[in-house]
């Protein structure tokens, strides 16, 4: 018994969305899974095990809701309120956020490696051991935030502000910076070996 | 099944829980430390640990052993025959376990410590301090750093991009990410 299964067309390595036994790439009608999908999620407080893979959202209001253990990968997200939302592992990576708040979080373990950010505010949350390796972040925020043991290695930041946060073992390596404000941060206590500021 | 997981504030190490969905016996990998908050976890979902897997024997990853066995009588699987002095049942690379409802298939990664294994239990992984992301294990020579990229290599050669990997320390990542991120895996010696 595991929380993700494959999709069952065969030779489909994709796992099958939540409440559905194939990818959504393959169900029927993708635009009615959206729909009910939508009413889920603006009804439901709590998600669990839930896999959202290639999904599309916008506009909607998930604040205040908690996520453990989920998959929202290869998605596209935009102007979504996730504000003082729980996250205990959330897999967001090579996906797209567009105008996406997560002030006051508590994001534990969240993955947005390979993603692009843009246009996010990330302020005043616990963002702990989280992995923004690859990701593409522009003109981006996580002010007054403590990012313990996160990592943006190989990212490529621009415009991105981490003033008074906690920085300790962040893992800048071999990003390519541009324009990112570190004020009032613990810079020292973070790597930046092979750091590339342009 | 119900899938956590566990920062230890001693060691900075992961250790990770997988339940059944209702109560019953549990897997727990790598018990850096067992603390109360992980002794919570699994009494609040009324779990019963029957089952640890060790990835490595370095302390960060099984320090908690000793307090675990005050309170369950778990079975221990690691590659060596004794851990902490308490007995192990030995495993290996391409051995496959059955333990409670999960199949594990058994991967070895040495390159860190040569007793590194990992775990791979349908579309997780579990790295121990072979991978983490972006990173790999430390090592003391360029033999050990060779043996070690080789054994990732071939681990990453077996998994879909979209298989998700979780390592003894660090954010979780996946297959995908680090055959795309990881400088270390890149390129061919």
């Amino acid at each position: 018994m595991v929380p993700f299964n494959l999709c069952t067309v065969p030779a489909c390595t994709a796992f099958s969305v939540f409440k559905r036994d194939k990818c959504l790439y393959h169900l029927d009608k993708p635009e009615k899974y959206s729909e009910e999908i939508y009413a889920y999620l603006a009804e439901s407080k709590e998600f669990d095990c839930m896999n959202l893979t290639s999904i599309e959202l916008a506009d909607l209001d998930l604040s205040g809701k908690t996520f453990s253990c989920c998959l929202i990968s290869h998605s596209h997200l935009s102007h979504l309120n996730f504000n003082k939302v729980r996250i205990d592992i959330l897999f967001l990576d090579f996906s797209s956020l567009e105008h996406c708040t997560f002030k006051g979080s508590n994001l534990k373990c969240t993955v947005m490696a390979g993603s692009r950010i843009e246009n996010c505010d990330f302020s005043q949350s616990e963002i702990f051991c989280c992995n923004f390796t690859g990701a593409e972040c522009r003109d981006t925020v996580f002010n007054e935030s403590d990012l313990y043991r996160s990592r943006f290695i190989n990212s490529d930041l621009k415009r991105v502000e981490f003033k008074d946060c906690n920085l300790k073992r962040v893992d800048f390596r071999r990003a390519r910076i541009e324009h990112v404000d570190f004020k009032y941060s613990n810079t020292k206590d973070a790597f930046f070996e092979d750091t590339v500021r342009l | 099944m119900r899938f956590f997981s566990h920062f230890s504030i001693t060691d900075f190490s992961n250790a990770y829980l997988l339940g059944p969905d209702k109560q019953g016996d549990a897997v727990l990998i790598d018990p850096g430390v067992f603390d109360e908050l992980l002794l919570k976890l699994v009494e609040n979902h009324k779990f019963y640990v029957r089952y640890v897997l060790i990835s490595h024997a370095h302390k960060g990853h099984i320090n908690g052993i000793k307090t675990l066995l005050k309170i369950y009588d778990a079975q221990l699987f690691c590659f060596n025959h004794t851990t902490l002095g308490f007995p192990c049942h030995r495993i290996k690379g391409g051995d496959h376990l059955q333990l409670g409802e999960f199949d594990i298939e058994v991967i070895e990664t040495p390159g860190h410590s040569w007793d590194s294994l990992s775990f791979k239990i349908d579309s997780f992984v579990f790295t121990g301090d072979a991978l983490s992301s972006g990173l790999v294990g430390k090592t003391e020579t360029d033999y050990e750093q060779s043996l070690l990229l080789s054994s990732l290599r071939n681990l990453l050669s077996g998994l879909d991009d979209n298989t998700m990997i979780f390592p003894g320390h660090g954010p979780p990542t996946t297959a995908g990410i680090e055959r795309r991120f990881n400088s270390f895996l890149k390129d061919e010696p």
